[in-house]
Formats: structure tokens, sequence, C-alpha cells
């Protein structure tokens, strides 16, 4: 028996992610599913990863790969790390540490910097770490910690392994399209984001630019996977019109992409991460006004697609995000691993990342607190939030 | 580049106009208690649909993933597997079962013909060691249906444990987990659910799971895990990684339309089409591909290409002069069949009419002598049958 368990849905997702979708990509998600072998499909297919790499801002062919990006975070450990290779892991988060594991599984040794899970990366340590360890032939960053709502420094990281020698991997699942970043600006050799985050569209399918260096190293790793879904291999020519899939690709998550991607080029990517970078400055004001601190050591370091605010020691995370939930309809997101509990995290990704939803999002959490009995200036957040976003002009 | 009208191939088929609307839902995030209940009644639907004992267990990418998940959790390194291989899925399977076992052996049959449950037991007898059999039930490259439930008692009573790829039969024909006494069997909602490619449905039956818990080698913390998504379905726990929302409420879309419509109703629909489609064929001067037309498969009608004309020239020209696309062979067979799919919403007689009048125009074109009449005549004949009777 199917049960009748039902829960009302939610007005506001503002959590860290996936997030809602635009109306745009909703309606793409419609459209008809047409066979993959089918010169229409190939042809739009090749015309998606243009759009792509031009998104991306690489000239090397994009790769879409058809599954969440945890998927490609794992098909680009499996794929770029042989036997042979050290690996220098950053870690300054929950997913930063994650990735250490997947590493171990395929490399020949793993060494880590690793730093409290609200502070970023040192780029002297790197080069310390790597002036220590000549030996290191792969670096992992994690641009974006989203369970920390810390941003990595990753352009000057990129310098630095770049001057070693050494490959780059960039998961920017969170931060790509919601800010400045992309593949060349931080030197990354791969770089995984998905459609899921600051793009405003569904989360299925990875999005990988690869180096020419990079895909030197998988060529000569005797152990990347082939006829795999870890394959990266696989995909490589996948994108030309006149080549074959290695299997299935899935057709609605592509229509959401193209018309992902279509909302970024044409609003233009500039305009979305001052959206996103505005949203982030007001949410911190407000917050700040009403005196609840961010989780990162510095504003300087805090996403400006994730705030990440501290649950106040005399209420529970899970308390505050029913009573958002139940008073205001609003959802946020809690910390993860080593976060969880600590923290709350407020999302501007995609269609949320707007001041408006800052103020919803403010109201909610002010609210919430003060029903368990916390009191908060739920007024003077909002006022300092309307501040900040009136600074910013005629939006 | 002109869009197709009708995609009438192999699959992906096009979505039922429910489905699609579903697509368009808005996405809550996944930690959402709204979507953790949403998600644990759709497992509880599928589970239904599956008529599986076991709750059913949904892998978040195409239903390949679940075949290669499959083999890599449930076959261990001290593993002997029985390989069934009657067309190139079957083959292909061997390849990935080689990554993990001790040894593979194979029973092949000539790709147009089916696997006997004869030979199984034989081979089962002669190597009593074998404890894991592959075998894919729907040949979808050739259109031809292995008898599972039968291979299904033969394993059970040897007491390996069997893999089933059912992803482009299940949901178009009456074949379930339990009734053909499965322990893995993979499904997709891209066939004959009319949905959208983009999830694996798995059944995985106790001794399954007993098995993989038993295997060191079994993937954790990867794509490739079963294991890490055992008990995702219950609402009151996470998810390993982001599940595809759109995807999921697709396939809540996709399994209320198959039960409305009653999926005695549905299977009747695809053998009705596939009959209509065979007999147009036939009429129309053409072979089908299985040696046996009683291993024709009611999801996908296989047909030869005539000699001297290459499949894909047959299928660029019914989609440049009709909108219609047609499926051609896989891999080694590519030029010599040409595929006609009956899945989800293009199971209907008319649709199976429309593929037989663009398929036998475009041969025409290319200088076959079809009877192009006789064809849709043979074929309205059995539609009518149908809705007279």
């Amino acid at each position: 028996m199917v049960s009748n368990i039902a829960v009302k849905e939610p007005v506001f997702t503002l959590s860290a992610g996936p997030v809602a979708v635009y109306p745009r990509v909703l309606r793409a998600m419609a459209r008809p599913v047409h066979y993959d072998f089918d010169a229409f499909f190939q042809t739009f297919y090749e015309n998606v990863t243009h759009k792509l790499n031009q998104a991306l801002r690489v000239r090397e062919p994009t790769l879409i790969l058809h599954g969440e990006p945890a998927v490609g975070l794992e098909a680009s450990a499996a794929s770029l790390i042989g036997r042979k290779d050290v690996v220098l892991n950053l870690v300054s988060g929950v997913y930063g540490k994650g990735f250490g594991y997947w590493a171990k599984r395929y490399a020949r040794d793993v060494h880590e910097v690793e730093v409290p899970y609200n502070e970023a990366i040192d780029p002297a340590a790197v080069a310390a770490a790597l002036k220590q360890r000549p030996e290191v032939s792969i670096v992992s960053a994690v641009h974006h910690d989203t369970p920390s709502g810390t941003l990595n420094p990753i352009r000057d990281i990129g310098r630095v392994v770049r001057e070693h020698g050494a490959l780059l991997l960039v998961d920017a699942v969170s931060s790509f399209a919601g800010m400045d970043i992309h593949p060349d600006d931080c030197s990354a050799d791969i770089f995984v984001t998905g459609p899921g985050k600051c793009l405003g569209g569904p989360p299925g399918v990875t999005l990988l630019a690869v180096s020419a260096r990079a895909w030197e190293h998988i060529g000569a790793n005797p152990d990347t996977p082939r006829d795999s879904v870890l394959s990266l291999l696989d995909w490589k020519e996948a994108w030309r019109k006149d080549k074959p899939f290695p299997f299935t690709p899935s057709v609605a998550e592509v229509n959401a992409l193209d018309a992902a991607l279509d909302g970024y080029l044409e609003e233009g990517p500039e305009t979305v991460w001052a959206r996103h970078a505005l949203a982030a400055r007001a949410c911190r004001a407000g917050l700040k006004a009403m005196k609840l601190p961010i989780w990162p050591a510095s504003e300087a370091i805090a996403a400006p697609t994730t705030t990440a605010v501290r649950v106040p020691a005399d209420v529970k995370d899970l308390d505050i995000l029913a009573a958002a939930r139940a008073m205001y309809g609003v959802v946020f997101s809690r910390g993860r691993g080593e976060t969880l509990g600590k923290l709350l995290r407020i999302g501007h990704m995609g269609p949320v990342a707007e001041p408006g939803y800052v103020i919803v999002a403010l109201a909610a959490l002010g609210g919430a607190l003060r029903h368990l009995g916390h009191a908060v200036d739920v007024g003077a957040g909002v006022e300092a939030a309307m501040a900040e976003i009136a600074k910013s002009g005629a939006h | 580049m002109q869009e197709t009208l009708f995609t009438i191939g192999a699959g992906p088929v096009d979505m039922y106009p429910e489905v699609r609307a579903a697509f368009t839902r808005p996405q809550p995030s996944d930690g959402d208690p709204a979507f953790l209940a949403f998600y644990q009644r759709v497992n509880e639907k599928l589970t239904r649909v599956l008529r599986s004992a076991t709750p059913a267990t949904i892998l978040q990418s195409e239903a390949i993933l679940g075949i290669e998940a499959a083999a890599a959790s449930l076959i261990a390194r001290e593993d002997v597997v029985l390989n069934l291989a009657s067309g190139i899925y079957g083959k292909g399977f061997g390849y990935w079962a080689a990554r993990y076992a001790k040894e593979v052996v194979e029973i092949e049959t000539p790709y147009d013909q089916t696997i006997d449950p004869a030979d199984v037991e034989a081979m089962l007898r002669k190597r009593p060691e074998i404890a894991v059999v592959s075998v894919v039930h729907h040949e979808t490259p050739t259109g031809i249906i292995n008898p599972v439930r039968e291979i299904g008692a033969v394993v059970r009573r040897h007491g390996a444990l069997l893999i089933v790829d059912a992803v482009s039969s299940f949901g178009g024909m009456d074949v379930h987990p339990d009734d053909i006494q499965s322990d893995i069997f993979v499904a997709g909602p891209g066939k004959c659910l009319g949905g959208a490619p983009g999830l694996t449905c798995l059944a995985v039956s106790e001794r399954a799971w007993r098995k993989i818990e038993g295997n060191k080698d079994a993937p954790f913390a990867s794509v490739l895990s079963i294991k890490d998504w055992k008990e995702a379905h219950r609402a009151e726990r996470g998810f390993p990684f982001t599940p595809l929302m759109a995807d999921m409420q697709g396939l809540d879309a996709a399994l209320d339309r198959y039960l409305a419509e009653g999926p005695e109703n549905v299977w009747r629909r695809h053998a009705l089409t596939a009959r209509a489609c065979r007999a147009g064929a036939k009429a129309m001067g053409l072979r089908l591909w299985p040696a046996r037309e009683s291993d024709a498969s009611p999801t996908v009608t296989a047909i030869r290409s005539p000699d001297g004309i290459d499949a894909e020239s047959v299928v660029a020209a019914a989609r440049e002069r009709y909108g219609v696309m047609l499926s051609p062979g896989v891999s080694e067979l590519t030029q010599q069949i040409l595929r006609i799919g009956h899945m989800g919403p293009t199971a209907h007689p008319t649709y199976a009419m429309l593929a037989l009048l663009a398929l036998g125009g475009a041969l025409r074109g290319l200088g076959a002598p079809i009877d192009l009449a006789a064809g849709i005549d043979a074929a309205m004949k059995v539609a009518d049958s149908a809705a007279a009777g």
C-alpha cells in the first residue's frame, strides 16, 4: 500500500541547493523526449555543449555527465587519479574532507592541508606543502564548501599549483554561475559544476571542463575507467553530433540545461553574479543587525551563494527549521557532517538570488527564533538588509 | 535541423502528457520533509507496480547505471558467473561481470534466437559452483524475448542468484521480479512506462541484499553502490547524494498513469500494437528479425533490412520524408536491423501503422519492392479485430 503520509509543500525554498528552478527551465523539462540517435537531438546536444563552453569560457569542449555532480566528482577522481599519483587534498570543510576518501581509493598517497571548517585555505600553506612534497602530482580543492558557506581563494591556489606543475581539480558546484569563476581563472585542469545550484536548473547532470593536460594524464592512466558510469573518457567525444552516446543521456535534464544556460547568457553573467553578491551582502547585513553571527571566520570568505549563520546556543537547529517552515513556509538548510547542528544555511542561488528573498529569509529566521524564545530584533535586521539593497541603487 | 514529428524508435520514447506536466512541478529541496515524504510514496508506488516483496530501490541515473551497479555490488571476486548471451546487451553484460568475477562462463546463441532453459540447466549441472546467473529479458537491439520465467525456475532450483535486465520489457508486458524469481531486477522509467530516462528502478531480493552486504568488494560511498540507497526511501532518512527531483516527479506520474490504466490493459495495448506491426511488416514483404515469431517482443519489432539496403539510410529517409524517427540496429547489427518501438504512448496500433508507412515509403524510395497497401491493410485488420472484439 502507498502510505498516506503527506506534508504541506513549502512556499519558499531558500536552501543551499538544490534550489527552486527558473520557470523557463521548468517549461523546458516538458519538451518532447527525442530518440538519442536522432539527428535533431544530436545537433541539439552539440549546441548545448557550445553554450556550455561559452558559459564556462573555455575553448576545450566541455563534458556533460548524466548524473548529479557527486557522480562527476567521483568519476573525476576515478578517471584522473592513477595508482602512481600523489594527491594533495585541501580541506576547509566537509566536502573537501569527503573528496579525500575518494582520492585515497585511487592514489598512491594522499596528503592534506586542513584548516578549521570556518576558515579558508591559505595559498602560502599550499605552496609550502608542495615544496615539502615535490612528488605531488594532483591537487584537489573545493571552491565553495557549501556545508560551511566559505570560499577558498581558488585563483591564488591555482597559480601556486600551476607553478609547481601539478594538476588541479576544482569542485565549483555551488559557486559557478553565482560569481566570477571559470576554469581558466583558477588554472583548473578539471572543473566540476552542475546546473542545480546557481544556474537555477535541476540537479541531474554534471558539467565538466577538462584541460588538455588532464586529458593526457587520463589517457596515460592505466586504471582510468572505461565502459563505466565513472568514465570521463567514454564521454570525451560524445558532444559531437556525428558521435554516438556511450549510453542514453538524460534527455529531459539536457533540455532543462539548455534553458538554464539560455537564461544565464541572456541575463548576462555579470548581472547574475551581481544579483547573487547583493543578496548575500544584504543577508549578512541583516543578520549582523539581528546580532546573529555568521559561521565564516571573516566576511571576506563568506560565499555570495550561501550564507551560513551560527545556531544560537539556546536553540536547536531543527526547531528553528521546523518553526520557519510551519509558520512562514520557508525552507533553509541544516549543516552537514561536522557542521551539522552548528549552523543554518540560507541559499542565494539562481532564481532566489534576489534581495526580496533575503527579506523573506530574515523575517522567517527571526520570527522562528523569537517564537523559540531567543530575542532578536527582526525589524532592525530587515531595515539593515533594505539599506544594503538601497545602496546598490535601482535594481 | 527540423524537429522530428514522431519518435517511434526503440527508446527513449516520448513521455505521456501527464508525465511531461509532472516535470514542470516546482522543485523542492531534497532535505525538505515534503520531498522526503513524496520520495517514500513514490518508492511505495514503485514497489507496488513491481509487485515486489522487498521495497524497490531507485538509483539516480539512467538504467545502465543499475546494470553496472548490479554487477559491481553483487558479484564477488570468488564468484563464478553464468552469463546468458542471446544478443548484444547480454554479451555486453559479460564484460562487466568479468571485471568482478573469478570466472565468467557463457551460453551464447545466434542473435535471432533465445536462450533455452534446458541449456541453462545443463550448464548449472556441469558447473555447480556457479553463484550468479545474468540474463537480459528483452534484447532491445534485436527485439527478442528470453523465457525468463523458465530460466528463473531453473536458476532458483540450483540456488544461484539471478540478475535480470528488464529495462525495455517491464511495464510493457507481464513480467515482475518475484514471478520470475529474480534477485536483482533492473528496469527504468524511460521505456514502457512512458517516462524519461534518468533513473534506475531496482527490485533486490532478501537473498541478494545478504550477498551484497557480505561482499567486501561491493562499492559504498559510490555512484555504483546499491547499498548506499537501500534505506533512502524511508522518509526519516536522508539521501547519499541529491536525488533528481524532476525525474522523481516524472516517475510518480508515469506510475500513476500505469496504475490508472491498469497494468493488464497496458500490456494488452503493447501486445496488440506489436502484433499489428508484425502482420503489416510481413504483408509488405519484409522479414522479421527473430527466427521464430513467438520470440518477438511486444515492445520492439525488429525487421531485417532488405539485402543491399543499409538500415541507417532507411532511418534517415523515413525521418527526412515523413518526420518519423525509427531505430536502426545496434553495434555490429546496425545496418541489418530496422526497429519500431511500441513503448508507453507509442504502444498504440495507429503508431505502428504510421511507422510502417514511413518505413515502407523510405524503403520504396531506396528501391526495395514494398507492398505498402497490403502492409497497412494487414496491420489495420489486427487493430480492427481487437477493436471489434
